[in-house]
């Protein structure tokens, strides 16, 4: 009986962590997002700095960018980047 | 020497393992967890790929990873610094997984795997590029790989020679080939990363009446480089993909329970029409450099079994070469043989000609299975009463489920986890949809022919199709005698088999031909609807018992239904699209 009583309170309180957890974790991703994302991004259209390319080039004659997947040295392959 | 390729944490996590130069073993993780298209660390993936070599982790000498994910991290917060503040939502709901597991991958490779030892991180194009070409026929040959997206790159190209590859161009995200089929597939009212082959199926239903429209989509070039409208997706920031102005032009998102009107599949059928022009341009302007006769494909893209048949009638490619698990769970046998092969200088030793890379189980494991749940079965005596008591049965107008040997690498089921049925009954579709798919209805099942047959069934460019990844035409005139594997547009998704390949298959279906003179079976996945294909006994016999599978030959053992009633459920219950 305090077993499972036990177990419904652990339960109970697991429940509740994974929810704060949401909490937090959208409280501060929200702060990131709005004070590093939103400044970096509102500064950099001031200057007329752009991330993507998303806009179409008629007149160019081909989209194809060079790709360096192949021109790396060994050391790169042991890198996250 | 003992390289463990990974990929994982976007959908359909794998792991395969190389040793001295060849490809050992290779499973995805949705099988061990059941969980479809399952995303996470194929822990029980790589479990299984140490146990087929007998190895311990310390025994492995490179952990490769199929991607790099600070690069892919960049080119995310690029997405949201563009479309600042219009990506708040996508941001919030994928940035926990990131820094949970994604940018952790070195940390959580070392605590899951206790690894010590070094770990290389792979772009993740060159993987599939890799996954193709290092393990093709190839001496020499042009590569193109397109997908949905990898860190930056969704389209490359390039040439393989040798042990080496060389990627010299390719095209970035946002513009991509593979989500633009994505977008439809989500405006049609199917699963994204799930169910693209679905609107490929639905393709010849229609006409492409909506060709034109789609023209205004994507910009393509000459040399087969496209570029999109964005103005019509917002995939690139938000969590869904149409924009309004899509919706304007192609009509409201279809829902999954909606009727499936003609305009959805005209919409299908523009969007195949679109693809395989963008791909055969592409493909040309391959040829027109490279000048060979070879060409190796990879990423999702290249499971458009549809566009893959018409390679050689559109382009000068004489030979295609694609690996069956083209998509992103194959990426980690690339990751594997790009570091045995390029990095490490190694001559190419082996050619990927057999799919049973998986897991099987003997005898003995199969009878106790069934002894100690006290399933009623039969033990055939020798090979020639199996094949000809499961011909007979699949001639009597049985569904079978067929477990046998290793488990099949990739997507399609191949003859070791296959529902196979008799191909000439005009109703064996609906018998097969009503005992067991549930599957929308303009779905074609898949016929399995005998290698020396198929030139008298199918308009084929090649010998042999092994993986199911090329639609040929049927031969007009035999097109009665296999009704239910005949698409609308009298076509079929082969697998071609030889004895070699796989004895039992290959001979079942030889035995079927003496009763029927006809040497095609249907073969169909061996999973309940939503589920990944079956993978140990214990799954086989519960597809079957849920289902209306009539029997089940496991290894040497006949389990009928019919004889276990206690075990008997409704999968129906729990199915998923």
């Amino acid at each position: 009986m305090f077993r499972r009583i036990w177990q419904a309170i652990k339960k109970g309180f697991l429940a509740f962590s994974h929810f704060m957890q949401k909490v937090v974790n959208t409280i501060l991703l929200t702060i990131v997002y709005f004070v590093g994302v939103g400044l970096t991004s509102l500064i950099s259209k001031l200057f007329g700095k752009h991330y993507m390319e998303l806009k179409l080039d008629k007149d160019a004659k081909s989209y194809y960018k060079e790709c360096m997947s192949t021109k790396k040295v060994k050391e790169e392959f042991y890198r996250m980047y | 020497m003992i390289i463990l390729g990974i990929s994982c944490f976007y959908h359909d996590s794998a792991a395969a393992l190389v040793k001295d130069g060849i490809l050992i073993a290779a499973a995805e993780e949705e099988r061990f967890t059941r969980k479809k298209h399952d995303q996470g660390f194929p822990y029980e993936a790589i479990l299984f790929c140490l146990n087929q070599t007998h190895a311990k982790i310390s025994d492995v000498d490179y952990i490769v990873f199929y991607e790099k994910p600070l690069v892919k991290f960049e080119r995310l917060l690029s997405q949201h610094l563009e479309k600042f503040p219009f990506s708040y939502f996508s941001f919030i709901k994928a940035m926990p997984q990131w820094l949970n597991e994604k940018l952790r991958i070195r940390s959580i490779i070392k605590k899951k795997l206790k690894y010590t030892g070094r770990i290389v991180y792979l772009d993740h194009h060159l993987s599939h590029a890799a996954s193709t070409f290092l393990v093709s026929p190839y001496e020499e040959a042009a590569i193109l790989t397109v997908d949905g997206v990898g860190e930056w790159a969704t389209t490359t190209y390039g040439y393989g020679k040798g042990n080496q590859i060389t990627l010299e161009k390719e095209i970035q995200f946002p513009h991509s080939l593979g989500l633009l089929y994505s977008t439809v597939t989500a405006h049609l009212g199917f699963s994204v990363n799930n169910s693209e082959y679905k609107v490929m199926g639905l393709s010849p239903y229609g006409k492409p009446a909506y060709y034109n429209q789609f023209k205004k989509l994507i910009d393509v070039k000459e040399d087969g480089s496209y570029a999109l409208d964005m103005s019509y997706f917002v995939y690139h920031y938000k969590m869904v993909m149409p924009s309004d102005k899509f919706i304007e032009e192609f009509g409201p998102i279809r829902t999954g329970e909606g009727a499936l009107e003609q305009h959805h599949k005209d919409i299908a059928a523009s969007l195949q029409k679109l693809t395989e022009e963008v791909m055969f341009k592409m493909i040309n302007h391959l040829h027109n450099i490279y000048k060979t006769d070879n060409l190796c494909l990879a990423g999702g893209v290249a499971l458009n079994s549809v566009a893959n048949g018409k390679i050689s009638k559109n382009t000068p490619f004489k030979k295609v070469f694609i690996q069956p698990a083209a998509g992103d769970s194959g990426s980690c046998i690339g990751a594997a043989f790009y570091v045995y092969n390029s990095i490490l200088n190694n001559p190419r030793k082996f050619v990927f000609d057999s799919c049973y890379l998986g897991p099987s189980y003997t005898n003995e494991y199969v009878k106790k299975y069934l002894d100690e749940n006290n399933i009623v079965y039969k033990e055939f005596k020798n090979d020639k009463e199996l094949i000809d008591t499961t011909a007979k049965l699949i001639h009597d107008n049985n569904v079978i489920g067929w477990f046998q040997g290793r488990m099949e690498w990739g997507p399609r089921a191949l003859g070791s986890r296959s529902i196979l049925s008799n191909a000439s009954n005009p109703e064996m579709k609906e018998i097969l949809n009503t005992k067991v798919k549930h599957r929308e209805i303009f779905r074609p099942f898949a016929p399995v022919i005998t290698q020396e047959d198929a030139h008298d069934y199918f308009e084929m460019d090649t010998d042999a199709e092994p993986f199911m990844l090329f639609v040929y035409p049927f031969k007009e005139k035999v097109r009665k005698l296999v009704p239910s594997v005949v698409h609308v547009d009298g076509s079929g998704r082969l697998q071609t088999i030889t004895r070699r390949q796989n004895f039992r298959y290959y001979s079942v279906i030889k035995a079927f031909e003496k009763l029927s003179k006809i040497p095609i079976l249907v073969n169909t996945s061996f999973n309940i609807r939503g589920e990944p294909i079956v993978c140990i006994p214990h799954d086989a016999y519960r597809c079957m018992m849920g289902t209306g599978i009539d029997y089940l030959v496991m290894e040497n053992f006949l389990i009928a239904r019919k004889d276990n009633p206690k075990d008997m459920w409704d999968s129906e219950s729990i199915a998923k699209d």
